[in-house]
């Protein structure tokens, strides 16, 4: 086991879907060298098939005995969608700007579509998927060469690229998927938590620039943290598909929040609530219903008393309050000095963070 | 775990079995290292760490040389971002995100930014961008361009400005230089602006051309963008989003909702279809596409009946209370009841109205209307307690004449609107509107904002302006909530940019109507409207008499030369800037109507838009992070944001920021003028409201720009002609900058705080947020409309034609036909900024990339369509081709597209506007009355959603 374990906990209710993350990923690390297919962090609509397609059928994790299940690698073309081109150089010929390959899947490709019957019962919702950095990783059990490890200082799971072969078990190991092959140096990649960025003060791309505020990142061990009250205190943080037995290491609300339904006659169904509970105790496990419930109680005496913990934290008042990270943590591993000092929080952080003077700012 | 064990679990599919490293090369490698468990103590993390380290070294670069942007191409975010950037080049963006907290319990405004300005730096060195200044030497359109250096680039324009300015049978009226929506902030915009009213040239307004006027709002309040920074949304007890999708097309600001919602708001959205926001709302009423202005009827008649108003606030803060004669429909005006010979008089008189006032039993004139001297509205001071029902006969000139209030007009005209009558228009059943009247009327604190969507539907303007009746009736101003359309925030002195101390006046056309004129559009209506449509849109009037009144009114204002109507131009020289027309504008013959009517069409953008293809002449534009530009509006935040270009930073090809060129044009220009065979033509005649002084100077035309003239000198203007420049003296002459500097800004995350000054019409708190009209609840300051009061009676000969004097109900125009069954929406965009971003491969591989439409699943099933599938959209204008994308979001009696697609992106290059047809409505042609006079607060609207249409699988 790691010293520590970082940990995500993400908001699903206020996930607006705008792949701000996404894109903020891609441009942090994916838009080069081989990983342009690769979406380390994608938001998909459930239901749906998700990224890559059909992922939460393809195999892996473990069964009950704690053995690994057999897996599937999903292809390029059919799963995970070709990161077609363009000829933007020819519109100034006067030409139809056309994608290369015809597309016939890709990350978000079921975006919004959900299922039901409008509008008596259709619904959907957001669910961001990064890698779960868990701390029974799958992908690391799969690994014939032993080169997939966690850290130790925080628990992120990492691919060693320098050992890495490319035989790709860890890819049918993960059981959500998130582990990728780069056909251009013939290793596995995947999401690293943004730890260079971590080390140097600032959250991951997809944590820091999500727009929606729908992220918190800190240690599980930090008490005081955000993380640690919503998975531990609360419980209303799940991760997704514990039954897959990873034991990851991001969590989620589930989605308490949509519309009522309506009757055949365009009444509303009072009470009603358009995501079946069903599905969410598939994807969150039977531990749902007490979030659920957690969540509605807090929100009702928010809304009848002004007050509740539990809504202070979702709502996040400050931005920077939604990351905990440690500034003086890293410094015997990281080079240089940081580069941000407002999300340092962290219970390891020097509380000196207010008197540092505006230049180390 | 053994090998085997490995082996047995994995199993391939599809073409990734045929490339995966074959079973003898396991474990090749010669053994390195001996690892007993990745789980702990892995002997070898550092090489793929300094690895990724050096990659997120790479891209952060120096902080030093950062640079801030943001990435306002018409979109109303205003977000400070961060620019990276690595040895002058720009890496990637990440937000600033240090916007100050206001207040410790309300949410703050960081992050902002969305999934489009997150990967600008991935487009700013795309190959669609225009790199060069480039000459058309093919037919238009047809591809064919010459690279030219500057400097006979902008000879070029400035000769063909000469040309048509100088002819004396066309002048200025015959020149458009106008800047579109993709450059929509303060600094830049500024360079287009002040050169397009030095020259009198054309220029329209695009809040109207882009149908995304608040014309209802107008009518209501005499201002059409107010309402509230988005922090407001989290304090308020109801929100609701009428025609909105905010998690969609306001990704910044949609977690104050979000939030809100946890801090104990209901959130009501009102959208045909299903969509990011509804998802979570409290409650989604579906409802039937272009009805909104019947459901709101239904709110008021809910209101109404259960006596939910507030009849203090009608009395004193509406145009309930005044008196409407029976006889003409008409408001009882002063000037009826008092004659004067004095013709000023006449006018104020025209402008002042009476209630009856129950303390006396008589009529009284009621304080605060237009033409008043009494600017409050305490009527208290005045002895005047309204009626707000009842008919009275009272005395006019030895005659009887009856009256009533606008309040009994307003009943009438809501008596028949009942939720039981208008659900099958409307699809909401009755128990749903009440609930909705209750929500809205009961609680304290509720916030109705209307999305843009609702002004695309020809009735439009009725459907805004009896939202706002609704916010009225249930008194909602200031701390208590109501209408949002979109705040704008004050700000003074920013016309040291674009104006001349009035030497010289902006020559503005009708947006909505220009571009009907430019592209023939009475011919797309003709083509597609039936008599029948035309009739149950405008109150019965047929389509002939339509077009008759229509087509006098058009003719009345050619060339401006009628006041109360819109005015209008034809150019034939055009000098546009960031502006997507031919992908805009609707129906199938804009474009070619557009090219015949112009003779010399340059175009500066960025990018390879559909515009500019069919250019003359092409002139690279700076993209946001190469610029210094300032951004404030609209008021969703308090922030002004900085553009400040990374330092060291490469250029991109020759692109040029927008006062550099505009300078460089009227040097040109400058020195033509100053041919001895131009010197005697130089002074270009206009009308004085134009050109103060009858005239265009052109022989002083790059000096007058630049404020090295001899009168800009004296009065110290500001030096501009460039980008930087206009940074500077914006900073240095709007007071609500103060006292702010680049270099502050830079050090605070690339923005600044406006100060109190930038209040409209309610105070800024510093702890507080914003919104709108509390000082006309709080302080009793008329509105800036004809009643100084929320108007709920326009008296206008049209709107009493229209039957629409009064807040009432009206059906589409949209034709209702079997063979066209599906009404087209194309909503706001998730992924792009209109056209802006629609083609970044980035964002296309998020979606389907290339055109695709929503169809619900149940009909795609009917009609044979599977996902993915190509279908053709078609009606009686034109076709187009998509990807059918089958969802159970999309309502079975519609199809649903994100708008935006640039028309080359298409099969046969032919964009969705091919389908849609386009209109006038009649109620937004008025004009000329009281304050629904042509400017930026009332023009109208270009619409996009009256197209009628069926779909079906394309063959071959």
């Amino acid at each position: 086991m790691s010293q520590r374990q970082l940990a995500m906990v993400m908001d699903l209710n206020k996930c607006i879907g705008c792949q701000t993350c996404t894109v903020a990923c891609k441009t942090q690390w994916t838009n080069r060298n081989g990983r342009e297919y690769m979406y380390w962090n994608n938001v998909e609509t459930y239901p749906g098939a998700g990224y890559p397609k059909n992922w939460q059928n393809l195999g892996g994790g473990f069964d009950a005995a704690g053995d690994l299940k057999e897996g599937v690698i999903p292809s390029i073309q059919s799963d995970y969608g070709v990161p077609w081109d363009y000829n933007f150089d020819e519109l100034q010929d006067g030409k139809q700007l056309n994608p290369n390959v015809e597309p016939t899947w890709g990350p978000n490709w079921d975006e919004d579509e959900g299922a039901g019957n409008f509008p008596q019962d259709n619904y959907f919702f957001y669910i961001p998927r990064i890698c779960n950095h868990c701390s029974n990783p799958g992908c690391l059990s799969a690994c014939p060469r032993d080169a997939i490890f966690k850290r130790d200082k925080d628990g992120v799971v990492l691919v060693d690229l320098d050992r890495c072969q490319g035989y790709r078990y860890c890819i049918a190991g993960c059981p959500y998927k998130k582990i990728y092959f780069n056909p251009k140096i013939s290793k596995s990649e995947k999401c690293i938590l943004c730890f260079p960025r971590i080390e140097k003060g600032l959250p991951p791309a997809c944590a820091q620039q999500c727009v929606g505020r729908i992220r918190f990142v800190g240690f599980l061990d930090d008490e005081e943290g955000q993380v640690h009250k919503l998975v531990h205190k609360y419980k209303v943080a799940l991760p997704l598909r514990a039954d897959y037995g990873t034991v990851p290491n991001v969590y989620y609300v589930p989605p308490t929040e949509a519309p009522p339904k309506f009757d055949a006659h365009g009444k509303i169904i009072e009470g009603s609530n358009r995501i079946p509970t069903g599905e969410l105790e598939k994807l969150f496990g039977p531990e749902v219903h007490h979030a659920i419930k957690t969540v509605k109680s807090e929100m009702k005496k928010r809304k009848e008393t002004g007050e509740s913990e539990l809504m202070d934290i979702l709502i996040a008042y400050n931005h920077e309050d939604m990351f905990r990270l440690d500034n003086n943590y890293y410094k015997d591993t990281a080079l240089g000095k940081m580069v941000d000092s407002r999300y340092s929080a962290g219970k390891n952080s020097s509380k000196l963070k207010f008197f540092v003077p505006q230049e180390a700012h | 775990m053994s090998c085997e064990k490995r082996r047995d679990f994995l199993k391939l599919s599809g073409i990734a079995a045929s490339v995966v490293a074959s079973q003898g090369y396991l474990f090749a490698k010669t053994k390195s290292l001996s690892v007993e468990s990745g789980m702990e103590n892995y002997p070898n993390s550092s090489y793929t760490e300094q690895m990724y380290r050096n990659e997120f070294g790479f891209t952060y670069g120096n902080k030093e040389e950062h640079g801030y942007a943001y990435h306002c191409v018409n979109c109303q975010g205003n977000c400070a971002w961060e620019v990276w950037s690595n040895n002058g080049v720009v890496t990637r963006e990440n937000q600033s995100a240090r916007y100050p907290s206001i207040n410790a319990r309300i949410p703050d405004f960081n992050p902002r930014g969305c999934n489009k300005g997150v990967q600008h730096s991935q487009i700013m060195y795309e190959k669609d961008r225009i790199l060069y200044p480039m000459k058309r030497v093919g037919e238009r359109g047809a591809g064919e361009w010459k690279r030219v250096s500057w400097d006979e680039a902008s000879q070029e324009v400035a000769q063909k400005i000469w040309d048509v300015m100088s002819d004396e049978d066309k002048g200025p009226g015959k020149l458009m230089v106008h800047a579109g929506t993709g450059l929509l902030t303060e600094g830049r915009r500024g360079a287009p602006l002040r050169f397009s009213t030095q020259l009198g040239a054309v220029r329209i307004y695009p809040a109207s051309y882009l149908g995304d006027m608040f014309s209802g709002a107008a009518v209501a309040y005499g201002e059409g963008n107010l309402g509230c920074t988005y922090d407001f949304m989290y304090t308020v007890n109801t929100a609701v989003f009428w025609g909105g999708n905010p998690s969609v097309s306001r990704i910044p600001d949609a977690h104050f909702v979000w939030e809100g919602k946890y801090n104990g708001a209901k959130v009501i959205v009102i959208t045909p279809e299903f969509n990011a926001s509804a998802k979570s709302a409290d409650l989604w009423i579906p409802i039937k596409a272009g009805s909104d202005n019947i459901l709101a009827m239904s709110v008021i008649y809910e209101i109404l009946k259960n006596k939910w108003y507030k009849p203090g606030f009608l009395k004193s803060f509406t145009d309930l209370p005044i008196l409407v004669r029976k006889d003409n429909l008409k408001m009882l005006r002063r000037s009826e009841v008092e004659h004067t010979d004095d013709e000023k008089l006449h006018h104020k008189y025209e402008e002042e109205f009476y209630c009856m006032n129950k303390k006396t039993g008589s009529i009284a004139l009621l304080p605060g209307c237009e033409g008043s001297d009494i600017k409050t509205l305490r009527l208290e001071d005045f002895g005047i307690e309204p009626e707000l029902e009842g008919s009275w006969s009272i005395e006019l000139h030895g005659h009887k004449v009856e009256v009533t209030t606008v309040f009994e007009m307003l009943k009438q005209s809501a008596e028949k609107f009942s939720p039981q009558n208008t659900q099958e228009i409307t699809g909401v059943h009755p128990d749903t509107v009440k609930e909705l009247a209750r929500d809205i009327a009961l609680p304290k604190v509720v916030e109705i904002t209307t999305g843009f969507s609702l002004n695309k539907y020809f009735n439009g303007m009725m459907s805004i302006w009896n939202i706002a009746s609704i916010c009225g009736l249930t008194g909602r101003m200031g701390p208590y909530g109501g209408l949002n359309t979109e705040n704008e925030f004050q700000l003074s002195g920013m016309g040291v940019l674009s104006g001349f101390n009035g030497k010289y006046n902006p020559r503005f056309g009708s947006g909505f109507v220009g571009e009907f004129i430019f592209g023939d559009g009475m011919n797309t209506f003709d083509k597609y409207f039936s008599d029948e449509d035309v009739k149950r849109a405008q109150n019965g009037m047929n389509k002939e008499e339509y077009m008759q009144v229509v087509n006098a009114l058009l003719d009345k204002g050619t060339d401006g030369k009628e006041s109360g109507v819109k005015p209008h131009w034809s150019p034939e020289v055009a000098l546009i800037v960031a502006d997507s027309k031919f992908r805009r504008n609707k129906g199938s013959d804009y474009r070619e109507a557009f090219l015949r009517k112009t003779s010399y069409f340059a175009y500066v953008d960025t990018r390879m838009s559909e515009t500019a293809v069919f250019a003359d002449l092409l002139l690279p534009a700076k993209s946001h992070y190469e610029v210094w530009d300032l951004r404030t509006s609209p008021g969703y935040h308090r922030f002004t944001n900085l553009a400040q270009p990374a330092a060291n930073l490469k250029p991109v090809g020759e692109a040029m920021d927008e006062w550099s060129m505009f300078a460089l044009i009227a040097k040109k220009l400058e020195e033509i003028a100053n041919k001895p065979e131009n010197i005697d033509k130089a002074k270009i005649k206009d009308d004085p409201k134009y050109a103060r002084d009858g005239y265009h100077d052109l022989s002083i035309c790059y000096k007058e720009f630049t404020n090295t003239d001899e009168d800009s000198e004296s009065e110290m203007e500001p030096y501009l002609g460039t980008d930087k420049q206009a940074v500077v003296a914006a900073l240095e002459n709007v007071s609500q900058y103060e006292p702010w500097t680049i270099e502050k800004m830079y050090k605070s995350g690339g923005f600044l705080q406006l100060n109190e000054k930038a209040a409209q019409t309610s105070p800024l708190y510093a702890d507080r947020p914003y919104n709108s009209n509390e000082d006309h609840i709080y302080k009793f300051k008329p509105l800036h409309t004809i009643s100084g009061r929320q108007t709920f009676y326009v008296d206008h000969d049209l709107y009493i034609k229209m039957g629409a004097m009064t807040n009432t109900g009206m059906l589409g125009i949209r034709p209702d036909t079997a063979a066209h069954p599906f009404v087209m929406m194309t909503p706001h965009a998730r992924w792009s900024i209109h056209s802006n971003y629609k083609a970044s491969r980035t964002l296309l591989r998020l979606q389907r990339g290339k055109p695709y439409i929503q169809v619900n699943r149940e009909v795609a099933k009917l009609k044979g369509i599977e996902d993915g599938d190509e279908i053709r959209v078609y009606n009686q204008l034109g076709e187009f081709f998509a990807m059918a994308k089958v969802s159970s979001s999309c309502p079975p009696d519609g199809l649903v597209m994100e708008h935006g697609w640039e028309p080359y992106m298409y099969k046969n290059l032919k964009g969705h506007n091919e389908v849609v047809p386009t209109a006038l409505n009649l109620l937004e042609m008025a004009d000329g009355w009281g304050h629904l006079k042509f400017g930026g607060l009332w023009d109208g609207n270009q619409y996009a959603y009256d197209g009628a249409v069926n779909f079906e699988k394309a063959r071959g």
